[in-house]
């Protein structure tokens, strides 16, 4: 298995067209495993491991490819078992069986499952997929992989991939591992641009907006939209970090509640 | 024990044409060796309880776009009536035009709905760059949805364009694991798929609230 790094800010090959603005570095990512999988060869094994801190944007980049790749989206939690996660499935792919949902044995639900996601052709993104570890079901995700030979992308917090080399036999069928990446001076700008709210953002303050989130895109939204918020009130038409001055940031160190 | 049924359907309300691949998909199934695969326009029709024309028509377009094809005997040739499944698709009816090409019509709505369903909370603006639809589009879906209740509202927006804060919107918990997107028809209504229902219409809460105050009046509500 190789391990491939994106660089930032550049878009992976054959983004979908149309677009208005450049996607964000982690939604590169996502595209560049979409990719990787529907070029896959006859022999290729057919999952991908996407991983990276909490608040990397990796699920706005999964909501990126539910909605221009037809991909069916599945979030763990705690709660899941093998038998809940069959009927998650069932539910995500929409089946039913004489207009309710399908009933059965987790074989029977199992080879459902795996039959629409052979014939559909869709890609199956499993979010949160550290649950499917800690409750040891990554056999059972490695069995409907076996069956219906689809693209399936597991995303995780970044000590995942570690995590995963236990299951040799799953670990084969992984055919890359990706890493999503800190927020960067580029997404900043991006972000920014597309809030387009008549107020401008000098660099130093984007930059120091950068260094507080600690790669975090969610912290960074946040700052962005606490900033724009106040522009609004005090009619700003541009703000640099000497303006800002000593207001209030959401820091990195800082504990949060909910988040 | 009972036979289980052995092709498994889409689940939520069904078009003509949905129904017309659901019959396909039965009469395919050569799981139980009585049947060769092959089937006939009219056994569609009685299948699905779907009109003659409707079916004649659909299947016109599943031969173009290459999902069905001429059922071949042996010893007579090409039988230019009979049909059988070349390439099945899954659960959802292939949707194309007579000459084979995919309709696009909906895929808007379809990718809206998988993005607000994966998301957090998000602004229309999010959602439509998300999405890759127009922002007025959002703005438009996002409204509707949100008076059927199936989006919460988060914080209200105020103002329109540059200044303006834009409504940041959540799904609703109990709506977030529908997969087929709710759609607003050209009645102005939402409809949603799942339970093929209406579930929202214009004027409807009013009448609710003006029929709760008959009620509190003492009059008779028949």
């Amino acid at each position: 298995m190789t391990e491939n790094r994106v660089s930032g800010g550049v878009p992976a090959n054959g983004l979908p067209e149309g677009g208005q603005i450049a996607p964000l570095t982690n939604i590169a990512v996502i595209e560049q495993a979409i990719f990787q999988l529907a070029d896959r060869g006859a022999t290729d094994p057919g999952m991908m491991v996407v991983s990276g801190p909490s608040g990397y944007g990796k699920s706005v980049a999964a909501a990126w490819a539910k909605a221009r790749h037809r991909a069916y989206y599945l979030q763990l939690d705690d709660f899941v078992s093998k038998k809940s996660l069959l009927v998650q499935l069932c539910q995500v792919l929409g089946l039913s069986v004489d207009g309710k949902p399908p009933k059965g044995t987790i074989q029977q639900l199992a080879e459902r499952v795996a039959a629409q996601l052979h014939q559909s052709r869709r890609p199956l993104i499993i979010d949160e997929f550290d649950f499917a570890i800690d409750k040891n079901l990554v056999m059972a995700v490695f069995s409907i992989y076996e069956m219906s030979r689809a693209s399936i992308i597991l995303i995780g917090e970044e000590a995942m991939p570690a995590k995963l080399k236990r299951w040799e036999k799953f670990d084969g069928r992984v055919l890359d591992t990706l890493y999503a990446e800190p927020v960067s001076l580029e997404d900043a700008r991006r972000l920014a641009r597309a809030k387009n709210a008549g107020l401008t953002l000098a660099d130093d303050l984007l930059a120091h907006l950068v260094t507080i989130a600690k790669g975090s895109v969610r912290r960074l939204s946040n700052n962005l939209r606490k900033i724009f918020e106040t522009g609004a009130a005090e009619g700003w038409d541009h703000c640099d970090l000497a303006r800002w001055g000593d207001r209030p940031l959401q820091q990195a160190d800082v504990k949060r509640r909910g988040s | 024990m009972s036979r289980q049924p052995a092709v498994v359907a889409l689940a939520g309300g069904k078009s003509a044409r949905q129904r017309v691949w659901e019959a396909i998909r039965l009469l395919s199934d050569v799981s139980d060796f009585l049947t060769d695969g092959s089937f006939l326009v009219d056994d569609l029709s009685r299948k699905s309880k779907v009109e003659l024309p409707i079916v004649r028509e659909y299947v016109r377009c599943l031969m173009a776009a290459g999902y069905l094809q001429w059922a071949s005997t042996d010893d007579r040739g090409p039988v230019k009536n009979r049909y059988v499944l070349a390439k099945n698709n899954g659960v959802e009816a292939p949707r194309v035009r007579r000459d084979g090409s995919p309709v696009t019509q909906g895929r808007g709505t379809e990718a809206m709905w998988g993005a607000i369903t994966a998301l957090d909370t998000f602004t229309h603006a999010e959602l439509a760059q998300i999405a890759n639809v127009k922002p007025a589009t959002a703005a438009n879906y996002c409204g509707f949805l949100g008076r059927a209740g199936y989006l919460d509202l988060v914080r209200a927006g105020h103002g329109t364009g540059r200044g303006g804060i834009a409504s940041v919107w959540r799904c609703a918990l109990v709506h977030k694991h529908k997969p087929r997107a709710p759609m607003v028809t050209r009645l102005k209504v939402v409809y949603d798929p799942n339970v093929h229902a209406i579930v929202w219409q214009p004027g409807a809460a009013d009448a609710a609230d003006a029929a709760a105050d008959q009620i509190d009046l003492g009059e008779v509500v028949e």
